[in-house]
């Protein structure tokens, strides 16, 4: 089950989504519309924002990244590759139909290699 | 002399930068103005694009309003109508130099003409479908040189007024990036966007087709409907602003899948490394119609973006948008015969010389009253 404070819809605000990204701890957000997953926001794309001066009432869908990175399957070894390559602290894992089922979090990547 | 160059868009961008590049070697002074989609994050945010190209952008010229509707998109036109006048009034340059067939090249035009400076107007003459023509011709006719892509274009431009020696036919200045090779090897990619093309993919790009908006969710449930049934990745490239952009982009998500990859906008260099490689290019994109020959790759074109264009034989129109007209194009474009054929196609937009040409050209040619003052000779 993931956690609600990962994901944010496509209309939610700026304030919104920084209090989710400060609840989950990881520095990104998932945008999903009904389970679908569109894009990711990550602590970069708001800094993106401020710096082209987006005010507080941009939405999630004109935030996010949709060239994001993700995974079919849950492979550790591809999570790994992603991580390592890509530098990036969460990786949904989706169907075909972009239909989220888990994700992978850089937190727990690395507790692993511990 | 002084040469401003004015973009809005990421295809113009493509016609200029190998013109600026020679710009630089041959110590020409210009200035450059951006507006429109270069300056929006939502559309990719290409300001940045230029700059790391090396250029220096002087003019930012915000224009857009959202909504991305016919209303909105034109009344945008009008903001960049008044802003322009300033930049030129302060530029004060010898030349401005505008390129192809969007709305916001079409105000340039105006405003250059108005203010009395010298136009010379890149892939002049040339069809397009939809409105784009139309403002193409209306560019032609504020312009004060014409560089023809193609003998098509410049016989044309001659049957409609154009005095002879303003015409030039030069070719696209786009090509010389792909006669430079400037691309870079698939595997590139693959590492920075986490892509496997082992098997292949399509590259998709659909602009707005402007005079059938209302048709836009109708054919890409075609094209969604064609391209679930392939088992390739599609590499997506983000619409241009046109009224009706915004329902592309809704649909996409609505519609995509996990092998549907979306860029809102991409280096010159990965987008090139992208065609090039490609199995085929789907959509109603320019580049399509300009670039794909170069690289002998398949081109099925759908709709009427593109009506009229000259065209090669690497390129298959779908008129009227369908599932099954789409799915038939496209198993042609893959028979071992379409592709035996495409091998010897030439670009018949030119050779990638192009840019040198242009510079040349208005460098050499004498601002006076016989530029100035045009005779519509019919």
């Amino acid at each position: 089950m993931i956690k609600d404070y990962f994901l944010v819809s496509k209309n939610e605000k700026l304030n919104s989504i920084i209090e989710k990204i400060l609840i989950n701890g990881h520095r990104t957000v998932i945008v999903v519309e009904k389970k679908k997953v569109l894009g990711l926001i990550s602590e970069g794309d708001i800094l993106k924002a401020l710096l082209y001066k987006k005010n507080v009432n941009v939405s999630a869908i004109n935030l996010m990244n949709k060239s994001f990175k993700f995974l079919m399957k849950k492979d550790d070894k591809e999570a790994k590759k992603i991580f390592q390559k890509h530098l990036c602290s969460l990786i949904p894992v989706v169907n075909s139909n972009m239909i989220l089922k888990d994700l992978f979090t850089l937190e727990k990547f690395l507790l692993k290699i511990k | 002399m002084k040469i401003l160059f004015f973009t809005g868009s990421r295809g113009e961008w493509g016609y200029l930068r190998p013109i600026l590049e020679k710009c630089k070697k041959m110590r020409v002074k210009f200035s450059l103005c951006a507006t429109n989609m270069h300056l929006l994050d939502s559309f990719g945010f290409s300001l940045k694009e230029i700059e790391k190209d090396g250029f220096k952008v002087d003019d930012k010229i915000y224009m857009a309003l959202d909504g991305y509707n016919k209303h909105t998109v034109t009344k945008s036109m009008g903001i960049l109508m008044s802003s322009l006048v300033d930049t030129l009034s302060r530029v004060n340059p010898d030349w401005v130099v505008l390129a192809g067939d969007r709305g916001e090249t079409l105000i340039a035009s105006i405003v250059s003409a108005y203010t009395d400076i010298p136009i010379a107007h890149i892939q002049a003459g040339e069809l397009s479908g939809i409105i784009d023509g139309q403002a193409r011709h209306a560019i032609g006719k504020f312009s004060n040189l014409h560089f023809a892509s193609n003998k098509d274009a410049a016989s044309r431009l001659k049957k409609l007024g154009e005095e002879k020696f303003r015409i030039k036919l030069v070719g696209a200045p786009q090509l010389d990036d792909l006669k430079n090779k400037k691309f870079n090897k698939i595997s590139n990619l693959k590492v920075k966007y986490n892509i496997d093309f082992k098997k292949g993919y399509i590259l998709v790009i659909y602009h707005p087709p402007q005079a059938r908006i209302e048709s836009i969710k109708q054919d890409l449930n075609s094209i969604f409907d064609f391209l679930k049934t392939v088992k390739m990745k599609k590499i997506w490239i983000s619409p241009n602003s046109d009224a009706g952009s915004s329902i592309i982009k809704n649909e996409f998500f609505k519609k995509r899948q996990s092998d549907d990859y979306l860029f809102d906008n991409l280096p010159r260099e990965e987008y090139l490394t992208l065609l090039k490689n490609t199995k085929c290019i789907i959509g109603n994109s320019s580049s399509g119609i300009l670039e794909s020959p170069t690289f002998k790759v398949p081109c099925v074109n759908l709709g009427n973006r593109q009506f009229g264009r000259l065209r090669a034989k690497n390129v298959i129109d779908v008129n009227k948008i369908s599932e099954k007209k789409i799915r038939k194009a496209f198993i042609q474009s893959q028979s071992k015969s379409f592709k035996r054929k495409i091998k010897s196609v030439i670009n018949p937009y030119g050779d990638g010389n192009s840019s040198e040409k242009i510079l040349k050209i208005i460098l050499n040619t004498k601002i006076d009253d016989k530029l100035m003052f045009k005779k519509l000779t019919y």
